[in-house]
């Protein structure tokens, strides 16, 4: 069987096209994302697990979050509490995860 | 926290095991409230977690909105009746929802944010997926 023998050009130019796709790939991990801090320490709290003096708040994903209006928040149960506030699942679920933020 | 909120809601909302409760924040501001009203205003109609969503993904460009014209291109987009949502801006329907809600979250001793609550474990600032996991997953 004959040996194919490619020259050294070749060999140069797929190192230059492999070396090209990695620098790409680590550009958009690195991407800027606006940023917004926390400011003041938090409050005494019976069980604060995690607390960050200034945290980054992260944009919001593509991905995950266009899943999530793809199928719709209509499909969830929706409720408000006494209080007013909106309520996203099942009002007798086990958890209550209660997400304090603005928008900006 | 943005990015954890469709795992959280797709893994833990969806199936049953948790609800989400939103609580306003108004810590800088007027283009807070502006913002917090607009999604008021929006659930009036049916729309707020939609409208919550649009807010987030606009953040940026959203930066320092005090006026309804901020987000009125997120009205046509979420199929909202504009005059209706425009009198409630204008008019300021929510004001005092929000403020009174923001009150409220001071006196439950939140003083930054974003802060996530969960059955009375506080987790305060953008933290990874695993951490709201580890939480959750010891309360099924």
């Amino acid at each position: 069987m004959p040996v194919v023998r490619r020259p050294a050009v070749f060999w140069l130019a797929l190192l230059v096209v492999l070396l090209s796709a990695t620098a790409c790939g680590n550009a958009g991990a690195g991407a800027a994302r606006p940023a917004a801090t926390a400011s003041g320490a938090e409050a005494s709290s019976a069980t604060t697990t995690a607390t960050t003096a200034t945290t980054t708040a992260k944009a919001p994903s593509t991905g995950a979050s266009a899943a999530v209006a793809a199928e719709g928040y209509a499909a969830l149960p929706q409720s408000k509490t006494p209080e007013g506030y909106y309520v996203l699942g099942d009002p007798n679920a086990p958890a209550t995860m209660t997400f304090y933020s603005d928008f900006i | 926290m943005v990015e954890t909120e469709p795992q959280l809601i797709a893994q833990y909302v969806k199936t049953g095991k948790a609800r989400l409760i939103y609580r306003h924040l108004l810590q800088l501001g007027e283009p807070s409230k502006t913002l917090a009203e607009a999604s008021e205003c929006a659930g009036a109609q049916g729309k707020f977690w939609e409208m919550r969503e649009q807010l987030y993904r606009r953040q940026a460009e959203l930066y320092g909105a005090t006026s309804f014209a901020a987000v009125q291109p997120l009205v046509a987009e979420l199929g909202l009746d504009a005059a209706q949502f425009g009198q409630c801006m204008d008019q300021h329907q929510f004001e005092q929802q929000v403020t009174a809600d923001f009150a409220a979250a001071e006196r439950e001793g939140i003083r930054s944010r974003p802060v996530l609550d969960i059955n009375g474990t506080r987790i305060v600032g953008a933290q990874p997926f695993t951490t709201f996991q580890q939480v959750l997953d010891a309360i099924q």
